[in-house]
């Protein structure tokens, strides 16, 4: 491990020497290991429906656990989670229920955005989750419209945004940077950099040294993280969200992690890249790491995790099996959601649809 | 109870998979989850697990076959189990299912006007109302059998009588043939060739009263068998050394243009099951007489599907000659990755002028098709013209390569 990549526990699970570790209490770690374990078997399971035809599409997280649910964890409700695509394991840290998920998956009648988005592409106003946002950067910009909002109303409140390495190459990426520098923005940009954007390696995503160096050019902090170490990611994104809190600016943080699986359901991996750096980096897992640490601690045993590994089964199969019993959402709502009023063109078109529904029936 | 397990569409609308590897057979009993078989896609190879437990009764297809998206892959009997615990898999439905269903349904609408079935968007059906055109008659062009306003007018100029009879047609009056083997062969070559090479063609006009004459007086002699293509093949290849471009290949992912030192023709053959290219290998190096046998013997191959791997293999350019029936100018396409294919036509004796008096004289026309990335027209009307000469004087046949 570098001098200048924060990290607390290694691979083996144990305290890196002279790193301190957080004060998080024994209930939290678990809610913590207990997020990120389901986090990666709603993705194996999810995947294997995926493959029988029984949702269309699916975007897994594997191996990125930590990072995703590490830096959720140090946000408080009040602040803004504005998540790329793999940030289920945040939302679900949020409270965001696995039948929601779920539904939304099958895009059914209990569907909260009733079908109008693709699977994995989750939002819920409530819990200030902003809807995932799958053109590459987009989302990162909106970050500063929430943190700036926040700001010129006088709320303490911060937004964290999730992105890949590949979207720093995008000209949102930039944008948002350059005016969180400038208007002192209260944002966490959170840069996963999981080695690959789909099949482009890192290597040649950027000639600067590292992704984190870039922000020194906006003017923001940078820090660059063990992405598979929830620890130290929990870490430095609070350090980054207590400056943002108290009017210091933004924070470029690069978790460095890795993607283990496929891109999405509809990527091979195996076309690209070698089985042997796979196996390098799941040695690095960062979930085989935490329950090291866990039950090196004394906080965990084998017992509780095959509990844990049954009720998590029982949750997934319970959640699968009522989403897919639900019928689609009604068809009128193809023409809700986008105009408070239905505007004349739609309400002719949902007019005729019900007149050739009518005739069908007759 | 058998449940029958149909291939869904693995990645985004993707419309059929290769089978590569099965990892169950009739017989074996599957657990829910379990593998069954490898899919190849357009997009990733996956593992298809089984959504049920049971028993394999039968598998569909074998390794390298083609499965479209909603055929029956797997057929698992499922014992005491009810469908209600079978899950239904939503994404199993033939990718071309709605364009398909649309295009099959004749008669797809059931109102005038509003054209219930009919795919279109508001302003189009508005058109048609105003205009009194019932949609349901009207095939659409669009994306998924969509109306467009082009196919309103369309509709409006054709006969519209006509037009509601050619749709109606039943399905009966079809017959439908696999697109399989040689043929999507052959469809997959051609496309790739006009995908690739800047396609134009090149015509010209040729007197060969004297080849008529010279190969007539060799068939009194006995060489009966002896027809006009040798000549040209001879011809053609006085072209390709002193024009060398024109016996090339393109290889652009190393920007670099290959120029043949062999001299291999194709000779464009139409068979029953389509059309083949043999090659006649050396023809510099061989006589008029080998060239005939040669060709002979490999046309004669190809139309009885005895042709050689390498028979068919390694040609540096191509001929293409419809014979007796020949025509007057074509378009041909290029034979990839070569850069240009000459087409010939039949002798016919036209009426043509020379020394300012109409005579009849034995013509024949030559349609040369390249590949403009390689051979600029400049270039294709120099290598045509010089192939004229021996053509027209094939005397100087005895005088090539000394040159
Ligand atoms: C603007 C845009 N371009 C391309 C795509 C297709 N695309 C989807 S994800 C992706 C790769 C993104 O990689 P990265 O930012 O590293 O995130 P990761 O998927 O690795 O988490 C691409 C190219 C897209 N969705 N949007």
């Amino acid at each position: 491990m570098s001098d200048t990549i924060a990290g607390i526990i290694d691979e083996k699970g144990k305290v890196r020497s002279g790193a301190v570790v957080p004060e998080i209490g024994r209930d939290d770690l678990i809610r913590l290991y207990r997020a990120m374990l389901l986090n990666r078997r709603v993705d194996e399971r999810m995947l294997t429906l995926q493959r029988q035809g029984r949702i269309s599409f699916y975007v897994g997280a594997a191996g990125e656990e930590g990072a995703i649910i590490g830096s959720a964890f140090a946000m408080q409700d009040k602040d803004w989670l504005i998540p790329c695509y793999r940030e289920a394991g945040a939302a679900f840290l949020r409270g965001y229920s696995l039948t929601d998920f779920t539904n939304q998956l099958f895009g059914n009648s209990e569907d909260k955005i009733r079908g109008k988005q693709m699977p994995c592409h989750w939002a819920s106003r409530e819990l200030r989750l902003a809807s995932v946002s799958s053109p590459v950067g987009s989302q990162i910009p909106h970050a500063n419209g929430f943190g700036l909002a926040a700001k010129f109303t006088g709320r303490k409140e911060v937004a964290l945004v999730y992105f890949g390495d590949g979207a720093t190459s995008e000209g949102d990426f930039h944008v948002a940077c350059n005016i969180a520098g400038v208007y002192k923005a209260p944002v966490v940009f959170f840069c996963r950099n999981n080695q690959w954007a789909i099949s482009v390696p890192v290597e040649v995503q950027t000639a600067s040294e590292t992704f984190a160096i870039k922000a020194k050019a906006y003017g923001i902090e940078g820090v660059q993280v063990d992405g598979n170490d929830v620890l130290a990611v929990f870490q430095v994104t609070a350090e980054a969200a207590e400056r943002a809190r108290k009017g210091e600016g933004a924070t470029l943080i690069e978790a460095i992690t890795y993607r283990q699986g496929a891109h999405t359901s509809s990527d091979d991996p195996r076309a690209y890249r070698s089985e042997d750096e796979v196996a390098v980096w799941k040695k690095k897992d960062p979930i085989d790491r935490f329950r090291l640490f866990l039950v090196d601690q004394g906080h965990w045993s084998a017992g509780q995790d095959k509990k844990l590994e049954g009720e998590l089964n029982e949750e997934i199969q319970t959640a699968v099996r009522a989403a897919e019993k639900l019928g689609p959402p009604d068809i009128k709502t193809v023409f809700e959601d986008v105009f408070e009023e239905m505007p004349w063109h739609l309400r002719e078109q949902l007019d005729e649809l019900n007149e050739t529904l009518d005739s069908e029936v007759e | 109870m058998a449940y029958e397990f149909k291939l869904p569409d693995i990645g985004e609308g993707v419309v059929e998979g290769e089978i590569v590897h099965w990892l169950v057979a009739t017989g074996d009993t599957v657990d829910e989850d379990q593998p069954m078989v490898e899919v190849m896609t357009d997009k990733a190879t996956v593992e298809i697990p089984s959504p049920v437990k049971g028993t394999v009764t039968k598998t569909v297809g074998g390794e390298g076959d083609i499965i479209a998206v909603g055929a029956t892959l797997v057929v698992i009997d499922v014992g005491e189990m009810g469908s209600a615990d079978i899950p239904e898999p939503k994404y199993a439905k033939g990718a071309g299912g709605p364009a398909d269903e649309s295009r099959k349904a004749g008669a797809p609408a059931k109102k005038a006007g509003g054209g219930g079935g009919a795919l279109a968007t508001p302003a189009v059906r508005n058109v048609a109302r105003t205009r009194g055109i019932d949609l349901s008659k009207v095939t659409g062009s669009g994306p998924g059998g969509r109306i467009t306003k082009d196919d309103l007018d369309q509709f409006v100029k054709t006969d519209a009588v006509a037009a509601a009879v050619g749709q109606a047609e039943p399905e009966a009056s079809i017959e439908r043939i696999p697109y399989r083997g040689l043929r999507r062969k052959i469809g997959a070559h051609l496309s790739l060739s006009k995908r690739s090479a800047v396609h134009y063609t090149y015509v010209e006009e040729v007197d060969v009263t004297s080849l008529v004459e010279l190969r007539d007086s060799l068939r009194v002699r006995g060489y009966d068998h002896l027809n006009y293509l040798p000549f040209v093949l001879k011809a053609v290849v006085a072209g390709l050394k002193k024009f060398p471009l024109v016996n090339s290949t393109l290889d652009e992912e190393k920007e670099e243009i290959l120029l043949k030192k062999v001299y291999h023709l194709g000779i464009a053959t139409a068979t029953e099951q389509g059309l083949l290219v043999p090659v006649v290998r050396d023809v510099d190096k061989k006589s008029l007489l080998q060239l005939s046998s040669d060709i002979e013997r490999l046309i004669a191959g190809a139309r009885d599907g005895k042709s050689k791997l390498e028979d068919l293999k390694g040609s540096t350019f191509t001929v293409t000659s419809l014979g007796r029936m020949g025509g007057l100018v074509a378009t041909p396409v290029i034979n990839y990755p070569e850069v240009a294919i000459l087409g010939v036509h039949r002798i016919e004796k036209r009426p043509v002028v020379r020394e300012n008096a109409v005579v009849i004289r034995d013509m024949m026309n030559l349609s040369l098709s390249a590949d403009h990335r390689v051979v600029d027209g400049w270039v294709a009307a120099e290598f045509i013209h010089y192939v004229m000469r021996f053509l027209e004087s094939p005397g100087l046949l005895l005088l090539s390569g000394e040159e």
